[in-house]
C-alpha cells in the first residue's frame, strides 16, 4: 500500500516489523495456556487401579443355563473430577454353559458401538442400528461388523459370578482394547 | 499468486478498502503514548475471551461440580493453572487500564459534544466490565466467591420495594443454590460478553466517527503534526498491549489464581471482595440500619450517574462557566481519587486487625486442605463439601472446634485457661507429662479435680506406666513387654487404688480399661458423669444424641484417637 506519510520508508518498515514481532509476542502468550489445555486430554491418562478390579453381577444360581442374561456392569467411576460410588459403566451378555463356566460378551456391537440385543426368535445377538448378527457363542454372521462380539473374561469365586470388564476398539477386524 | 488471490479476495469482499482506512484513520497532532489505552483494553478483553472459552472447555456450572472443576483445572489440565491465572489476573488488568482509559478520555474533555454518544457507549461498558468481574469469581463456588457475592445480591435486596423480588430473580431462589450458579454463569459467559462486544462496536464505530479528541493545540499545528495510525501509533499500542500481557503472564506464572475451600454455607467465613469492589465494601461500613441504603444505592448511584451524566451537565453549564470540562475532570478525578481511598481504608483496616489475619490463614489451610482431600481420588459425585465428610479427622476436627473448644480451650492458647487440651491427647508425650503433673494448666489444673497425685517415681517406671496405659487405646506401635511392666506397676504404685481396669468403675477416678481408644471416648463423651468415668466429681457436660448426632461424634473418636500419634502443642 502507497500512502503519503511523513514517515521515511525504511524507519516505517523497522516499526511495521517491531509492531508485527510484539503483536506475535502477545498472541504466543495467550496461546500457551488456551492450547496446553485444549490438548491436555490428548496426554497419555494416569492409570487407575480400581478401573481393572472385576465386577460382581450376582450368583451362579442367578443365571438360566443356555440363556443369555443383560448384566448392568456397576462399580465405582472417577470421571474427570467427579468420584462416584456405584455408576453403570457398561453391560454385558452373560451365558451360564451347562459344566457351570460363564462366556460373557461385551453388549457393544464391535461395529460402530450400538447395544447389541438377544433375537429370542432366531437365537442370535442382533445389532438394531446396521443389522449386523452374531452367534450365541459371538462369532460373526451377517452385516456390516467387521468381527465377531467382543468376549469379557468372567471369573467365579465361590457362588459369586465376576466380570473384568473392558472396552475394545470399534471398526476394525483385530480386537484391541481402549 | 499472492497478489493474484488478494485482487481476487478483494474484488468481492472490499477488505483493502477496510484495510486502509483502519490503518491510516487520521491523527490529528500526532501519535502519543496516551492513546494506548482503549487498544490495550481491547487486547485484553480478547485474551479474556480466549482464556475464557479454554476454561469453558472444564468448568462445570453446578454446586456439586464447580469447585471441583475448578480444582481439576488447577491440578490436572495442561498448563491449567496458568490459564486460569491469566483470565484472574487479566480482569484485575482490565479494571486498571479501564480506568485509566476513562482518566484520559475524561482529562482530554472526550465528554464534550459532539462525543457525548460514545461517552454513554463507554458508561455502559464500564458497568459491562463489571458486571463480568462480579459474576465471574462466584463461579468456582468456593468460599471467596460464595460469600463475597452474598454481599452482592443482598445489596440488591435493600432496594426499596423491588429488592426481595430482584435478590430472587439474580440468585433464582430465595437461597444460593445450582440456580444462583447457572445464572450467574449464564450472565458471565453469554449475556455479558455479548453486550460487551456488541458495545464495543458501537464504541469504536463511534470512536471512528469523531476520531481521537485532539489536544488543546492552535487547528494549524495539528495539521503540521498529523500523521496516520499507522505505523507509529499502532506500534505504541502493540507495545503498551504486550507490557500489560507480559505482566498478566508473569503474574499469572508466578502467584496462579487463588483458590478456597469449596463454598460452605455453614462456615464462618472473612467475606471481602476483589479489590475493585473493596471501596464499595469500606462504604457499607459507615451506613447502620435504616441507612445503609446510602451506602449500598444512593452514594455509588449518585457517583454513576455524575460519571454517565458528565456531557450533559457539560452541555447545560459550559456558556456559563469557561474551561468547564476541566473543573468536571478535575472534581470526578477526586471523586476517583476519594475511591481509591475508600478501597486502602479496607485494606489498612484488614492489615492491623489481626483476627483477619487469623481468619485468612484458616481459610488458607481448610483451602489446602481441601485440595489435599481431592487429590485422593476426586471430590465425591455429592459435592466437595463431603470431602471433609468423608474424611473423619477434617470433619471431626471441625466438630472439636465448634463444640469442644469452648471448654478444652486450642493448646496453644496463653495463658491456657480451659479443661485439659486436647491435641496430642492419650499420646506417649501426654500420658508421662500427665503423669509427673496432672494440676498443670494443660491438664486438669483448671477444673476442681485435683484428687490425683503427681507420680514421682524414677523415670523408667514412668515409662513403663505410660506405655501401659498408651497400649489401652488399642494402638497398633505398643511395646509389649515394656506395657507389661507398667501393668504390674500399676498395681505396686497405688495407680489400682483409684483407677480400676474392669470396664465398671469405682467412683473414685476413671476406669482405664481401653483409655483412649474411641469405644472409650464415645462413651465418656455420651456419659462423662457415669460411675465408669468421673462420677460424682465430673465437671464435664454430657454430650447425647441432639447435642452431639451419632455420626458427628464418630467423627470426634476418630480424631481423639488419631491424637495419640500427633506432637503435643504446648510447651
Amino acid at each position: 500500500m502507497s500512502e503519503p506519510s511523513t514517515t521515511p520508508p525504511t524507519r516505517r518498515s523497522f516499526l511495521s516489523a517491531l509492531t508485527v514481532l510484539l503483536g506475535g509476542a502477545i498472541t504466543a502468550l495467550a496461546s500457551i495456556p488456551v492450547l496446553g489445555s485444549l490438548f491436555s486430554p490428548l496426554r497419555a491418562a494416569p492409570a487407575t487401579g480400581a478401573a481393572d478390579a472385576p465386577i460382581p453381577v450376582g450368583t451362579v444360581s442367578e443365571f438360566p443355563v443356555g440363556v443369555p442374561r443383560r448384566v448392568e456392569l456397576i462399580r465405582s467411576v472417577t470421571d474427570a473430577w467427579s468420584r462416584s460410588d456405584a455408576t453403570t459403566v457398561g453391560a454385558a451378555w452373560v451365558t451360564r454353559n451347562a459344566d457351570d463356566t460363564f462366556t460373557a460378551f461385551s453388549t457393544i456391537c464391535p461395529h460402530l458401538g450400538c447395544g447389541v440385543n438377544l433375537d429370542k426368535q432366531r437365537n442370535i445377538f442382533a445389532c438394531p442400528c446396521h443389522t449386523s448378527a452374531f452367534g450365541l457363542d459371538g462369532k460373526f454372521q451377517t452385516g456390516p461388523a467387521p468381527r465377531g462380539l467382543d468376549p469379557l473374561q468372567v471369573e467365579v469365586r465361590g457362588k459369586e459370578v465376576l466380570i473384568h470388564y473392558k472396552r475394545f476398539k470399534q471398526g476394525t477386524p483385530e480386537r484391541e482394547t481402549v | 499468486m499472492l497478489k493474484r488471490f488478494d485482487a481476487w479476495l478483494d474484488s468481492r469482499t472490499g477488505h483493502r478498502a477496510l484495510l486502509h482506512a483502519a490503518l491510516y484513520e487520521n491523527v490529528p497532532g500526532g501519535a502519543r503514548w496516551r492513546y494506548v489505552f482503549g487498544s490495550a483494553v481491547t487486547v485484553l478483553i480478547l485474551m479474556q475471551a480466549a482464556t475464557g472459552i479454554a476454561l469453558e472447555l472444564y468448568y462445570s456450572p453446578s454446586t456439586t461440580d464447580a469447585w471441583a472443576s475448578v480444582n481439576y483445572i488447577e491440578t490436572q489440565v495442561m498448563l491449567g493453572s496458568l490459564l486460569r491465572g491469566i483470565h484472574h489476573w487479566g480482569a484485575s488488568a482490565i479494571v486498571v487500564v479501564v480506568a485509566l482509559h476513562l482518566l484520559q478520555t475524561l482529562w482530554a474533555g472526550a465528554f464534550r459534544a459532539p462525543r457525548e454518544l460514545n461517552w454513554l457507549a463507554g458508561f455502559i461498558l464500564l458497568q459491562i466490565i463489571l458486571g463480568l468481574a462480579l459474576t465471574g469469581y462466584l463461579l468456582p463456588w468456593d468460599q471467596k466467591g460464595y460469600w463475597a457475592t452474598q454481599v452482592a445480591t443482598s445489596i440488591a435486596g435493600t432496594v426499596p420495594l423491588i429488592g426481595p423480588k430482584l435478590q430472587t430473580f439474580l440468585q433464582g431462589g430465595t437461597s444460593y443454590g445450582n440456580l444462583t450458579l447457572t445464572r450467574f454463569h449464564t450472565l458471565h459467559v453469554l449475556l455479558l460478553p455479548a453486550a460487551l462486544f456488541s458495545v464495543i462496536a458501537v464504541h469504536v464505530a463511534l470512536f471512528r466517527k469523531h476520531g481521537v479528541t485532539p489536544p488543546d493545540l492552535p487547528a494549524a499545528e495539528l495539521e503540521r503534526k498529523a500523521e496516520p495510525f499507522y505505523p507509529r501509533q499502532l506500534l505504541y499500542d502493540t507495545a503498551v498491549s504486550a507490557v500489560g500481557v507480559g505482566v498478566i503472564f508473569y503474574l499469572a506464572w508466578r502467584l496462579g489464581a487463588p483458590l478456597e475451600a469449596p463454598a460452605d454455607p455453614s462456615s464462618q467465613y472473612l467475606a471481602r471482595p476483589e479489590w475493585y469492589f473493596l471501596p464499595l465494601f469500606q462504604l457499607l461500613k459507615y451506613f447502620e440500619g435504616g441507612a445503609e441504603l446510602v451506602g449500598t444505592i444512593i452514594l455509588p448511584g449518585v457517583a454513576m450517574g455524575f460519571l454517565a451524566g458528565l456531557p450533559f451537565i457539560h452541555a447545560v453549564f459550559s456558556r456559563r462557566i469557561p474551561n468547564l470540562h476541566r473543573v468536571l475532570a478535575g472534581a470526578l478525578t477526586v471523586g476517583l481519587m476519594g475511591v481509591g481511598a475508600l478501597g486502602a481504608l479496607a485494606v489498612s483496616a484488614d492489615r492491623s486487625d489481626p483476627a483477619v489475619a487469623a481468619l485468612a490463614a484458616k481459610a488458607h489451610e481448610e483451602a489446602m486442605e481441601a485440595r489435599r482431600l481431592a487429590s485422593m481420588g476426586g471430590v465425591p459425585a455429592s459435592g466437595p463439601l463431603n470431602l471433609y465428610r468423608n474424611d473423619p479427622l477434617v470433619w471431626g476436627h471441625r466438630v472439636v472446634v465448634s463444640q469442644c473448644q469452648k471448654c478444652h480451650n486450642p493448646c496453644d492458647t496463653q495463658p491456657y485457661k480451659g479443661s485439659p487440651c486436647l491435641e496430642g491427647y492419650a499420646s506417649r508425650a501426654w500420658i508421662s507429662r500427665f503423669l509427673r503433673n496432672p494440676r498443670a494448666p494443660h491438664f486438669f489444673g483448671n477444673t476442681k479435680i485435683d484428687d490425683m497425685e503427681a507420680y514421682t517415681g524414677p523415670q523408667e517406671s514412668a515409662d513403663a506406666l505410660t506405655e501401659f496405659i498408651y497400649s489401652q487405646g488399642g494402638r497398633p506401635d505398643v511395646t509389649v513387654a515394656l506395657a507389661k511392666k507398667g501393668e504390674e506397676l500399676f498395681e505396686s504404685e497405688g495407680c489400682a487404688s483409684c483407677h480400676t481396669l474392669d470396664g465398671v468403675g469405682s467412683g473414685l477416678g476413671p476406669d482405664l480399661k481401653g483409655w483412649g481408644s474411641r469405644e472409650w471416648s464415645y462413651a465418656f463423651i455420651r456419659t462423662p458423669d457415669a460411675t465408669r468415668f468421673f462420677g460424682e466429681l465430673n465437671e464435664m457436660e454430657a454430650f447425647d444424641h441432639l447435642r452431639l448426632p451419632e455420626e458427628e461424634l464418630q467423627a470426634v473418636t476418630a480424631w481423639l484417637h488419631a491424637q495419640g500419634s500427633q506432637p503435643l502443642k504446648f510447651p
